[in-house]
C-alpha cells in the first residue's frame, strides 16, 4: 500500500460510524447529525403542512364543519409552533451543522456529542409536541401563547403546559447548536482563512447563532414562568398580585422577533451563496452583505415591541420601535441590492436552485413592504390581528426561508447524497409552489381589509369573505402539489439520478473540495486558505500541516480573526450518553407536566449521565508529553 | 508547517471546551439578566401604576444569603488555587481543596434551605416572592450541580487521572465554579438589598 493509502485506512477506521440500530444511536459525525436534522425538520415541515392544509379545508367555505373550535385551535397552534421551532430553526442549525465545518475545512464540529444531544432534543420534543396533538391535548393558543389566556384559571388542562415544557425543552437543542457553531467557526476554521476570507453562509450561521444564544434565553426565562405559575402556583404573571401579563409579551417577543431573522439569515446566506456560482462571478459587495447581515442582527433585538402596538403601551415607546421596525429595512435593502447587481452583472444560469432564490427576492421583497406598512403604529393598529398579518409573515417566513433553503437543497443535494436532483421535476416543482403560494395567501392580505380575523374556525356567509378563502385554499393545495413533487424527486433521484462528481456547479467554497457525500474524515489534508472562493483560484489547494495523527481524530485550532495555525486538538468519538443524557433531559421536562417531582429526579440521572458522557476511556495514557 | 511534536493537552483557550464553557456561561448569564429585567420591569410596573407597592410584603433577612457570600468566594478561591497546585503537579493537594470546596459548597445549600424554610412569604404570595423562590432555587441547583461534578473531578484527581498538563476537566469545573459565585452576586443584590431602598 502507499503511504497515502495507508493513511486513508487509518483516517477511515478512526472516523468510524459504528454499525447496526445501537451504532446508529451513538454516531456523532457532523455530517449524519445534519442529515438526521434536516430531515426530520422537512418531515416537521411537511406534517405541520398538512395541518395548513386542514385549515384551508375548514376555512374553504362559510360555517364548515370539518373541525371544531377546539381543534382548529389546537391545530393551528402546532402548525405555527413545528413550524419555528420544528422546522425554522432546526433547518438553519441542520444546515449549518452540516456545511459549516466543510465550507471552512475542518473535519467536525467542535462539540460531535454535543450535537448528537441537541438532534435527540430536538426529536423527543418534535414527537411530544405532535403527540399531543394526537391525544388533542396540544397547546391552543397560538404559537405565541399569551397570558392570560394561558394561565391556568383560563386554560385547564395540560395543554398549555405542554407547550410552556416542550418549547423550553426544545430551546436547550437549538442553545447547544448554537454555542458549537460559534465556537467551530470561531477557532476551527483552516489555516489562512482569516475572518475576511470566510465565506458568506458561513457568516449568516455565525451571527444566527449569536442570536440565538441571546434571544433564547428571552424564551426559556418566559416559558419557565409560566409553566411554575401553572405547575407550581408562582404569580408572574397574575396581575392582582404584582405580575403582569405584558411581562410574558414582552418576554416571549424579545426572542419572536429575532427569530424571524434568525430563520431568515441563513437563508439568505443561502442565496449569498448560490446566486454567485451560477451567475459565475463572486457576490457582488461580500463586505457590505456581510455587514447587513451583521446590522441585521443586532437591529432585530431593538423591534420586539412592534407586536405589541396594539397593548396599549406609551406612544413614545410605539414611535421608537416604529422607526427601529422601518430602519431594518435598510440592512435588508442593501442585501436584496447587491444580490441583484450580482445577478445583472453575471451570466445567470438558470437552474432550480437559482429559480428558488429568484423566487424568493420577489416574495420576501413583497412580504417586506407590507412589513414596512405593518411597522407604522397607524396601520397596525387597522390590521393588527387580522388576515392581513397572517399574510404579511407567510410571504416573510415562506418567501424569506422556505423559498431559499429549497434553493438549498437543490443546491447542496449532489453533496449530501453524490446523486443530482433532476432540474425537471425541480423546475416544476419551483413553479407549483410560486403559483400556489401567491393564489394561496395574496388573497389574505384582502381579507384582511375586509375584516378578517386570524384564529378564526370558521365565519358567516354574510362576511363576504367565502370567495377569497376559496381560492386561498386552490392555492393552498396547489402548493402542497409543488411540495409533493419535491418528495416524488427525491424518489426518482434516489433511483435514477445522475452521479455528482465532488463539485458539479463548479462551485467556489470549500465543502465542494470534499468528496461528494463526503467521507466522515472529511478532508484527506487540511487545506491552507488563501482565498474567499479557494476552488476558484488558478493555484491547486495545498496541505496546511504536516504530523497529524490519522489514528484519532485531530483537529486544527486557528486563531479567530486572522485564522493563523495555533494548535491541534483531539476530538471525542461515538457514544451512547447522548441519547441517555437527552432521555434523562426529556423526563425532567416533559415529566414536570404531571409533577415537578419528575423534574427533582431527573437532576440527578441527568448528572449520572453527564458523568459517563465524560469519563475518561482506559488505558490512560501518561497525561504529559513524553 | 509540522505540528507533530505539538502537544495535544491544552487546558486553556486553545482547546474548544473552554470556549464551549464560555457560552454555556453566556447563556446562562443571559436567562439571569432577563430574570433580573423582569423583576424592574414588574416593580416598574406595579409602581408606576399604583398596583401594588414593591415588595408588597416583608423583605427577607439578609444574613443567610450574606454568610453564603463568604462561603461561595471560598469555593471560587479553593478551586483556583488547586488549579495553581496542579499545575505544579500537586494532583492529591488539588483532590483535598476540591473536596473542601464540596464541603463548604454543601454548607451554602444547607444554609439557604434554611433560609427558604424561614422565608417570611410563600412564593405565592405576590410576584417578589416569585422571583426570591425561583432565584434561590434555581442558584441552589447550580450550586449542586457544581458539587457533584466537583466530587467526580475530585475522585479522579485521587486515581492520578489529573496532570499538570492534563487537566482540562479542572479548568472547566473551575470556571463554572467562578459563574457559580458571580452570579450569585448581581441576583443577592437585586432581590434582597435592592427591595430595601426607599427610590
Amino acid at each position: 500500500m502507499t503511504p497515502e493509502e495507508i493513511k486513508i485506512q487509518e483516517l477511515e477506521k478512526a472516523w468510524i460510524n459504528p454499525p447496526g440500530f445501537i451504532g446508529w444511536l451513538r454516531i456523532v459525525n457532523q455530517t449524519n447529525i445534519g442529515i438526521r436534522y434536516i430531515n426530520t425538520s422537512l418531515i416537521f415541515f411537511f406534517m405541520a403542512g398538512v395541518l395548513g392544509g386542514i385549515m384551508r379545508a375548514q376555512l374553504a367555505a362559510p360555517e364548515n364543519e370539518l373541525v371544531g373550535p377546539e381543534m382548529f385551535n389546537q391545530i393551528f397552534t402546532v402548525h405555527g409552533t413545528a413550524m419555528m421551532f420544528l422546522f425554522a430553526i432546526p433547518m438553519v442549525e441542520g444546515l449549518g451543522a452540516y456545511l459549516v465545518p466543510l465550507m471552512i475545512g475542518t473535519r467536525d464540529l467542535s462539540f460531535p456529542r454535543l450535537s448528537s444531544f441537541s438532534y435527540f432534543v430536538f426529536l423527543i420534543g418534535g414527537v411530544t409536541l405532535f403527540g399531543s396533538l394526537l391525544l388533542q391535548v396540544a397547546p391552543n393558543a397560538g404559537w405565541f401563547n399569551y397570558v392570560p389566556l394561558a394561565l391556568k384559571e383560563w386554560s385547564v388542562g395540560k395543554n398549555i403546559d405542554v407547550y410552556a415544557t416542550v418549547i423550553t425543552f426544545i430551546e436547550i437543542s437549538a442553545l447547544a447548536a448554537a454555542v458549537e457553531l460559534i465556537v467551530t467557526i470561531l477557532k476551527q476554521r483552516a489555516p489562512g482563512m482569516s475572518m475576511a476570507k470566510m465565506p458568506v453562509f458561513v457568516w449568516s450561521i455565525l451571527v444566527m447563532a449569536f442570536m440565538i444564544v441571546f434571544a433564547m434565553p428571552g424564551v426559556v426565562v418566559g416559558s419557565v414562568m409560566l409553566a411554575l405559575d401553572r405547575l407550581v402556583g408562582t404569580v408572574f404573571f397574575d396581575a392582582s398580585v404584582g405580575g403582569d401579563s405584558l411581562l410574558w409579551q414582552h418576554l416571549f417577543w424579545w426572542f419572536g422577533h429575532p427569530e424571524v431573522y434568525i430563520a431568515f439569515l441563513p437563508a439568505a446566506g443561502v442565496v449569498s451563496t448560490v446566486i454567485p456560482v451560477f451567475c459565475r462571478r463572486p457576490l457582488y459587495g461580500h463586505t457590505a452583505v456581510v455587514l447587513s447581515m451583521v446590522a441585521i442582527g443586532i437591529i432585530s433585538f431593538g423591534l420586539w415591541v412592534h407586536h405589541m402596538f396594539t397593548t396599549g403601551i406609551p406612544d413614545q415607546a410605539n414611535a421608537f420601535f416604529s422607526v427601529a421596525s422601518a430602519m431594518i429595512a435598510i440592512p435588508s435593502g442593501i442585501q436584496i441590492y447587491c444580490w441583484i447587481a450580482t445577478l445583472w452583472t453575471g451570466r445567470p444560469k438558470f437552474t432550480t436552485a437559482l429559480l428558488w432564490c429568484m423566487g424568493f427576492v420577489i416574495v420576501f421583497v413583497v412580504g417586506g413592504l407590507t412589513g414596512v406598512m405593518v411597522a407604522s403604529v397607524p396601520f397596525d393598529k387597522q390590521t393588527h390581528d387580522t388576515y392581513f398579518v397572517v399574510a404579511h409573515f407567510h410571504y416573510v417566513l415562506i418567501g424569506g426561508v422556505v423559498f431559499p433553503l429549497f434553493g438549498g437543497v437543490y443546491y447542496w443535494w449532489p453533496k449530501f447524497t453524490g446523486k443530482l436532483l433532476n432540474e425537471t421535476l425541480g423546475k416544476w416543482n419551483f413553479w407549483m409552489v410560486l403559483v400556489g403560494f401567491n393564489v394561496a395567501f395574496f388573497p389574505m392580505h384582502l381579507l384582511g381589509f375586509m375584516g378578517m380575523p386570524r384564529r378564526i374556525y370558521t365565519y358567516l356567509e354574510e362576511m363576504q369573505w367565502g370567495p377569497l378563502n376559496l381560492l386561498s385554499s386552490i392555492g393552498a393545495y396547489v402548493l402542497t402539489l409543488g411540495f409533493l413533487i419535491f418528495i416524488v424527486n427525491i424518489i426518482w433521484t434516489h433511483f435514477k439520478g445522475e452521479k455528482a462528481g465532488p463539485n458539479p456547479w463548479n462551485a467556489s467554497t470549500l465543502e465542494w473540495y470534499a468528496e461528494s457525500p463526503p467521507r466522515n474524515y472529511k478532508f484527506l489534508e487540511i487545506p491552507q486558505v488563501n482565498s474567499l472562493n479557494p476552488l476558484w483560484e488558478k493555484e491547486e489547494l495545498k496541505p496546511a500541516t504536516i504530523g497529524m495523527r490519522t489514528d484519532r481524530r485531530e483537529i486544527l485550532i486557528t486563531e479567530i480573526l486572522t485564522g493563523k495555525l495555533q494548535a491541534v486538538a483531539i476530538l471525542p468519538t461515538n457514544t451512547i450518553w447522548p441519547l441517555v443524557l437527552s432521555i434523562a433531559t426529556g423526563m425532567a421536562f416533559i415529566g414536570s407536566i404531571f409533577s415537578p417531582w419528575w423534574f427533582v429526579g431527573s437532576f440527578f440521572l441527568v448528572f449520572l449521565a453527564i458523568t459517563g458522557w465524560f469519563w475518561p476511556s482506559r488505558p490512560w495514557d501518561e497525561g504529559r508529553d513524553v | 508547517m509540522n505540528v507533530e511534536k505539538w502537544t495535544r493537552y491544552h487546558a486553556d483557550l486553545k482547546h474548544p471546551y473552554w470556549w464551549g464553557i464560555m457560552g454555556l456561561i453566556v447563556i446562562e448569564s443571559t436567562v439571569i439578566a432577563i430574570f433580573l429585567a423582569s423583576y424592574f420591569y414588574l416593580w416598574i410596573v406595579n409602581s408606576s401604576t399604583s398596583r401594588m407597592a414593591w415588595p408588597g410584603g416583608e423583605i427577607p433577612s439578609i444574613f443567610y444569603p450574606s454568610v453564603n457570600i463568604g462561603l461561595l468566594l471560598f469555593c471560587g478561591w479553593s478551586m483556583w488555587y488547586g488549579g495553581v497546585l496542579i499545575h505544579k503537579n500537586k494532583t492529591k493537594a488539588f483532590g483535598w481543596l476540591a473536596v473542601a470546596c464540596c464541603v463548604v459548597a454543601c454548607g451554602v445549600l444547607w444554609l439557604r434551605w434554611l433560609q427558604m424554610l424561614n422565608l417570611p412569604f410563600s412564593y405565592d404570595q405576590n410576584a417578589y416572592a416569585s422571583f426570591v423562590w425561583v432565584l434561590s432555587s434555581f442558584h441552589f441547583m447550580h450550586v449542586l450541580a457544581g458539587i457533584l461534578g466537583t466530587a467526580v473531578i475530585g475522585w479522579f484527581s485521587f486515581k492520578g487521572y489529573y496532570t499538570e498538563q492534563r487537566n482540562l476537566g479542572v479548568q472547566i469545573d473551575t470556571i463554572y465554579w467562578y459563574y457559580i459565585v458571580a452570579s450569585w452576586i448581581p441576583v443577592y443584590f437585586v432581590i434582597y438589598i435592592t427591595p430595601r431602598f426607599q427610590w
